[in-house]
């Protein structure tokens, strides 16, 4: 009995001790349980496309700030557009990125998420993590953590120094651009891509 | 050897040439940018008609040439082996990063690039291992269009190349000065072996193709405006290469500030 507290003491200490729990900051925790929730879902043999796409929505609806980025994606456009046009973007949107990103399940491969650390931006919080593999080189992605009332809340996605909202923003200024700078048009291209 | 000569000669005519014509490409377009705001992609791009119709021919060559043989490239290597002859590419690339580095005035940069490529080419059986990554010496690219950027030098125009793809007046000259001052091609130029050189180069412009197949298939993907993508991307990472501000949690780029909205 007391050879069996002696083995496990050290491993407590050890557990306790560990630098790196006592470390975690809450924006790098809510990372943590947003990507292993995800890997869940991408890879659990047992869920259907279409079920695996209502739990991306689902999440998407509770850990991204999609008002903020759809608003962002949108630039200097949102203000040209009538509250009505405004509601039909944000809509569209949010369609657009779980049709995106659904297509892109059949990738998961077993990659797992590491959170590396994170760094103050402005009032947000830069995590940033890296997809590891057996196939592949790490990838870098940084997730923009803004504190909403409380609740963690991802503000923009950066892959290898490249921001999605900002992607997104040059593409949708240029077709808004394209369109004589009429935000109509882009909102003709989202439903078609829609259907 | 007299030949050598000739041909390297040649080489230095081009690389001016190229020089000269970026040089007068940057000054003849200076302000134009695109975009009101501030959060925005500063995008430079008068030759907006032009390079649209490259880019359309590059789609093209892409899904004619290019995309099949990188398609049979991962055929016919499993991962392993694919990453190996990326590790040895960048290996035989240290002398150019090195050299960058120094002109950067990163003295830690050049001496991670140094460390690296001993520990690789020896440890890691001529580069075919990265062991010096998994001791924390990642690695890092630079080129002579990222040692303009710390000089001062913009972008100029944007610029989609035939084949090569997006870049800017100042990295397209960056490009031609790398190689012009790469030991490796001018150890092959000046032995009379230009074809091993150019051999070489085709091979890590399709090992760099394979590794953009997946992210640039989502970003098409993703777009509406492909093209626009791609130039926001470019500059994008550009900008992140040239700080350095990867994999660094101390470094803070020069990031989009996305602003706080009232709801």
């Amino acid at each position: 009995m007391r050879s069996l507290i002696l083995l496990f003491l050290p491993l407590a200490l050890i557990a306790f001790s560990s630098p790196a729990m006592a470390q975690k900051t809450g924006p790098e925790v809510f990372i943590g349980k947003m990507t292993s929730h995800a890997i869940d879902f991408l890879a659990n043999p047992e869920l259907s496309f279409e079920q695996r796409k209502v739990q991306f929505r689902t999440l998407l609806r509770r850990d991204f700030d999609l008002r903020t980025i759809g608003r962002f994606v949108l630039g200097r456009y949102w203000n040209q557009a009538t509250p009505a046009q405004q509601k039909e973007y944000l809509k569209l949107f949010e369609e657009r990125v779980v049709n995106i990103y659904s297509n892109r399940f059949k990738e998961y491969d077993g990659q797992k998420i590491e959170v590396r650390g994170s760094r103050p931006e402005g009032d947000d919080t830069l995590v940033t993590t890296f997809i590891v593999s057996d196939s592949s080189k790490p990838i870098q992605i940084d997730w923009r953590v803004r504190n909403k009332g409380g609740a963690y809340k991802i503000v923009d996605v950066v892959v290898e120094g490249v921001s999605m909202s900002m992607t997104q923003r040059s593409d949708y200024a240029s077709v808004i651009q394209t369109g004589g700078g009429d935000i109509e048009f882009l909102l003709t291209s989202l439903r078609e891509k829609q259907s | 050897m007299a030949a050598s000569m000739k041909n390297d000669l040649s080489w230095l005519r081009i690389s001016f040439l190229s020089l000269a014509v970026g040089l007068m490409l940057s000054a003849c377009a200076g302000a134009g940018f695109e975009e009101g705001s501030a959060d925005d992609v500063p995008v430079n791009d008068p030759f907006e008609p032009m390079n649209r119709k490259v880019f359309a021919f590059n789609k093209a060559v892409d899904d004619a040439y290019i995309n099949p043989i990188v398609l049979g490239y991962r055929e016919a290597l499993p991962q392993p082996a694919r990453t190996g002859i990326s590790n040895v590419f960048r290996n035989l690339r240290s002398p150019v990063d090195f050299i960058n580095q120094t002109l950067q005035g990163d003295i830690d940069g050049a001496g991670t690039v140094l460390a690296r490529a001993v520990v690789n080419s020896t440890v890691g059986i001529g580069g075919l291992m990265d062991v010096a990554a998994d001791q924390g010496l990642s690695y890092e690219q630079e080129d002579f269009g990222q040692t303009l950027a710390t000089w001062g030098v913009g972008h100029g125009p944007y610029l989609v190349v035939p084949v090569l793809g997006p870049s800017s007046s100042r990295d397209y000259i960056g490009y031609f000065a790398d190689a012009f001052m790469n030991p490796v091609r001018m150890y092959l130029f000046n032995t009379d072996r230009e074809d091993v050189y150019y051999a070489l180069a085709g091979a890590q412009y399709l090992e760099l193709r394979e590794s953009l197949y997946d992210v640039l298939a989502d970003l098409e993907n993703a777009s509406i405006d492909y093209y626009a993508s791609v130039r926001s991307t470019y500059y994008q990472r550009r900008q992140a290469l040239v700080e350095d501000s990867l994999s660094s949690l101390e470094d803070e780029p020069d990031m989009a500030d996305i602003p706080v909205y009232d709801e």
